[in-house]
């Protein structure tokens, strides 16, 4: 089983600092927990982390809140347990409940995972080639299937270049 | 239970959503830009999701680009009343002081309610450029 949860000790754990700036920090600190096969995903995270920590309250027109740090903690702490290389790096949205979906949609693969809470995932996942069938879940710590379906994409993807 | 709605509101009646720049996302399966399923949420604050009624915009001698005035690079799009139906939804008319043809999609926005809104969505403002480095 491969497990998501928080780690205070990590390079994540940014959520009990100020904003904007622990986006650096935990990406900083990235730059070394994040070696070998995920280091390519770890710019396009950053940046798109730190914008998201940004937004002020109504960024969406519609009221919408601030997007908390304990999302971003955990948003970027999901992204280090599910990187892989070959796979294109998933774009990072807020959710006008204050929260964030990764989303994928390349190489066939509808791809999106929304953090609903500290513990649980809802995964949504459509292989548009019909060789997966789709999946629709709330996953609760043990992210798995999330990690094959960012496999897949990474095969896919290395397909792709190779031939 | 179905949620509230207003039958005076007629299903092709078109609601308008305004989409900010961070929730539109570049699809390379489809080669199109698309509002993330994100986009289509109901309000922080309990509310159903926000629109404006194009035909109340109409009613008063203004376009649908009217929704997007003073929120410069959003986009627009429209699903219709029909559709929010026939995903379990309600359409009330709700409006305010900034825009009297202010309405709520009203109902729980499960992934499958928002995937349905996002792939039947038409961009009625797009985002610019037409696709990523083409600026």
């Amino acid at each position: 089983m491969l497990a998501f949860r928080r780690r205070e000790d990590s390079a994540c754990a940014f959520a009990t600092l100020e904003r904007v700036a622990p986006v650096e920090v935990a990406v900083q600190s990235s730059s070394r927990a994040l070696t070998g096969p995920s280091h390519t995903w770890l710019q396009p995270t950053r940046e798109q982390l730190t914008r998201i920590s940004s937004l002020e309250e109504g960024w969406d027109s519609y009221g919408a809140p601030p997007i908390t740090q304990s999302r971003i903690a955990q948003a970027c702490t999901l992204v280090q347990s599910i990187a892989d290389d070959r796979a294109p790096p998933p774009s990072l949205v807020p959710t006008p409940d204050g929260s964030i979906q990764l989303e994928w949609h390349s190489y066939d693969v509808e791809l999106e995972v929304l953090l609903i809470s500290e513990a649980d995932l809802e995964v949504s996942f459509e292989d548009l080639r019909g060789e997966l069938p789709a999946y629709e879940e709330v996953l609760s710590y043990d992210v798995t299937p999330l990690v094959e379906y960012v496999r897949l994409l990474g095969e896919r993807a290395q397909g792709s270049q190779d031939g | 239970m179905l949620p509230d709605d207003d039958p005076t509101i007629p299903d092709r009646e078109r609601l308008l959503r305004r989409v900010p720049p961070n929730l539109m996302i570049w699809n390379e399966n489809t080669a199109a830009w698309e509002a993330s399923t994100g986009a289509f949420s109901n309000s922080s604050d309990g509310s159903g999701m926000s629109v404006s009624l194009s035909g109340g915009l109409r009613a008063e001698g203004l376009s649908d680009e009217e929704a997007l005035r003073g929120y410069e690079g959003f986009g627009l799009v429209a699903i219709t009343a029909g559709l929010a139906r026939a995903q379990d939804q309600g359409v009330i008319r709700n409006p305010t002081t900034s825009d009297a043809a202010h309405a709520e999609v009203v109902g729980r926005k499960t992934k499958r309610v928002k995937k349905a809104f996002k792939r039947n969505a038409v961009w009625v403002v797009g985002p610019v450029p037409s696709k990523p480095g083409d600026e």
